[in-house]
This record gives structure tokens, C-alpha cells and sequence, in this order.
């Protein structure tokens, strides 16, 4: 297909080195995807697919739940991208705060659709583990309170456990934090504070 | 805790989340000099840092990224799946508003056909024809046809005639 074929022209792919290598590689990957390059869509996913699924593991209880939300991620945020560059084809897509901001939300709909906080998530990733192998008192006195401390996230305020998990799963710098959920920076770290007082509030209240 | 230890919490929280760097060089040198002089935070960095390490998911084992692996090949078959149905969607939206179209075409030609049927013809043709035809009548020649003064002796000979018969009638039952 001729247009198949524009779209896998090496123009797409060589980007110019500096500080906005990655933006810019990242705009060459969507406008490829546009056209219909499979490869780009691939390479959009790989991009991406550890920050999808560092944020969605937690509210799911298998490894295929996470990976059916990190699909969904995906899907979402492409059919967005994809509307917004047909509407605008040299427009700004953020893609990846995109992405952060879906999956927080599906996680979070998630949580509120299906009655998972009975079980703690990947509690049988972790039963498996301490099942198999034979564990050490101490190692298993901290599976126990790292169970305690991972359900009463989940019992987290919205706000708190999104900021929480944000920067402790996904690992985000507190501006990025902020911009996926519309909050100032310092909105972001204060409620950060909040959520781990809260936190160890709920730990202590809940000692089994 | 004091005020002082108060002023830095955010901070500390901050620092046991290593987001140290993220933290501006002024807001840096605080928190470190008021560590220096207060155990109690010292300790409360260091719960923190314990409580943020429980937070934090089991590391992907080996069966779990084998599951995980495939999601961008899984994602490509969601999204042309997707795209397949909506073409699909498409095509037959399209043909059944083509189809509407043409079946309202069809009715727009048929319906004058089918509803004027045996009504009087009110084509500008025929009227014409009929207003070119027409002559004025001769009144006479109606007044006379229409035979109102004969049909009015008529009844009058025929009202007489009955009362003549009526009164005979009555005269001969008075003679009774």
C-alpha cells in the first residue's frame, strides 16, 4: 500500500540528537503509527509498556489482569492520539502523560467496578513464593506487613493513593505527578506526606 | 515534635521517597540542617523509608513477564480487531443509509401516481381547454326549458281539483 509506504519512510525515524531526542522520536513513532506502521505502534508499546504496567499491576490479581489494563491503556490512548493528529496533524500529542492518566483512571475504575481490596493485589504471586520456597522467619514476618501496608494503600483517599503510587510504582518525578493529575507540584507533595502518614496510621490500627 | 520539625515533614517525606533531587538546593540544606540536630527525625526518615519500601510491589518474576511479554503483540490484534469492526460498522451504516435513500427516492416517484388515482383533473391543461369551450347561455331559452311556470299552473290546477274533491267528500258525508 502506497500509504503503508510513506508512513515506513526512514524520515519518520532519523531524529536529531539533544535534550528533545526523545519527543521528537516519539512524534516520529506516532506519525508513523497514523499511516498505519505496525513497527511503530510496537515501538510505541515497548516505549512505554514497564510505566504502564508498574501503575496497573497493583489493582490487578493476576499478571494477565495487568496486562489486559495495560492493553486497554494502550488502546485508549492511541484511539486519543490518533483522533487528536487527524483533527491537528502537526499538533503536540503528550502521549505518555496520556497514558499515566488513563491508566490511573482505568485502575481506578477498576478498583471501584470489581470487589478486589479482599485481596491484596498479587498476594498470589507472593503466596506462590513464600509456598515454594522455604522462608525465613524475618522474611516472612516482612511478606506479612508488606501485605498489611499494600491493602491499606488501596484504603488511601483517591487523591493521596494516586500521588502515592505515581511516585512509588511508577516511579514519576513529582512535576509529572502533578500534570497527570492536574494538580500543582506542591499539591502533589503534600498530598504525598499526607498519604504516608495516613499510611502508617492505617498500618498501626491494623496490626494483623 | 517541635515547629521546627513541623517546617520540614514535607520535605522529609520527601527525601525517604527519593526525591531528593527533585527538592530545591535552599529546601536541601534546611532539611539537612535540622536533621543534624533532631534524633526524632532522623528516625522518622529512616520509618518512612522502611514504610516506602513496604509500599512497593514484589519485583516481575520470571512467569509474570512471560505473561507480560506479549502485550505488544496482544495490543496490535485488540487495535486492528477494533478497526476491522468499526470499518465494518461503517460499510453497513453506509449501506442501510443508501438503501433509506433509495427506498425514499422510489416512494417520491411513486406517490403521485398512486394518490391520484380517479381524483378530478385539476391539470392546468384541461382547465384551460374548459374555460376556452364555455359560451354564455341564453337566459331565455333556460327559462323556458326549465318549464317553472308550467309546473306552477300545474300544481295550482292540481291543488283546485283536490279541494273540489275533498269538499265533495265532505258534503256527501254531511248528506249522510
Amino acid at each position: 500500500m502506497a500509504e503503508e509506504g510513506e508512513g515506513k519512510r526512514p524520515v519518520l525515524r532519523v531524529v536529531p540528537g539533544g535534550p528533545e531526542r526523545g519527543k521528537r522520536e516519539e512524534e516520529a513513532l506516532l506519525a508513523a503509527f497514523l499511516v498505519g506502521d505496525d513497527e511503530a505502534f510496537g515501538g510505541l508499546v515497548r516505549r512505554h509498556e514497564k510505566l504502564v504496567l508498574s501503575l496497573v499491576r497493583r489493582y490487578s490479581r493476576t499478571p494477565e489482569d495487568a496486562r489486559d489494563l495495560a492493553q486497554r491503556t494502550f488502546l485508549r490512548a492511541f484511539e486519543a492520539a490518533r483522533r487528536a493528529l487527524r483533527r491537528a496533524p502537526h499538533g503536540a500529542v503528550p502521549f505518555r502523560r496520556w497514558l499515566v492518566r488513563i491508566a490511573v483512571n482505568l485502575a481506578k475504575n477498576h478498583v471501584r467496578d470489581e470487589n478486589r481490596f479482599r485481596m491484596t493485589p498479587f498476594d498470589n504471586v507472593e503466596e506462590g513464593r513464600l509456598g515454594t520456597e522455604p522462608a525465613a522467619p524475618a522474611e516472612l514476618e516482612r511478606a506479612r506487613r508488606s501485605e498489611r501496608v499494600r491493602r491499606a494503600v488501596l484504603s488511601l483517599p483517591r487523591r493521596q493513593r494516586e500521588v502515592l503510587t505515581l511516585r512509588v510504582d511508577g516511579e514519576l518525578p513529582f512535576a509529572d505527578v502533578a500534570e497527570a493529575l492536574s494538580i500543582t507540584e506542591n499539591a502533589a507533595r503534600v498530598s504525598f506526606h499526607h498519604a504516608v502518614r495516613r499510611l502508617r496510621a492505617l498500618v498501626e490500627e491494623d496490626p494483623q | 515534635m517541635n515547629s521546627g520539625c513541623r517546617e520540614v515533614e514535607v520535605l522529609l517525606a520527601l527525601r525517604a521517597a527519593d526525591a531528593g533531587a527533585e527538592l530545591s538546593e535552599e529546601d536541601s540544606l534546611r532539611l539537612d540542617r535540622h536533621l543534624e540536630n533532631c534524633a526524632a527525625c532522623r528516625t522518622e526518615l529512616v520509618r518512612t523509608r522502611e514504610l516506602i519500601g513496604l509500599v512497593r510491589l514484589p519485583p516481575v518474576d520470571a512467569a509474570e513477564s512471560l505473561i507480560l511479554a506479549d502485550l505488544p503483540v496482544r495490543a496490535l490484534a485488540a487495535l486492528h480487531g477494533r478497526d476491522r469492526r468499526r470499518g465494518l460498522m461503517r460499510r453497513v451504516a453506509a449501506g442501510l443509509a443508501g438503501m433509506a435513500v433509495a427506498a425514499a427516492l422510489v416512494l417520491a416517484l411513486l406517490a403521485p401516481a398512486l394518490f391520484r388515482t380517479g381524483a378530478p383533473d385539476t391539470h392546468p391543461a384541461g382547465l384551460a381547454t374548459a374555460a376556452a369551450s364555455w359560451e354564455v347561455p341564453d337566459m331565455d331559452s333556460l327559462w323556458s326549458e326549465s318549464a317553472v311556470l308550467d309546473d306552477s299552473s300545474n300544481s295550482s290546477r292540481d291543488t283546485t281539483a283536490m279541494t273540489d274533491v275533498v269538499l265533495a267528500a265532505y258534503d256527501a258525508g254531511d248528506g249522510n
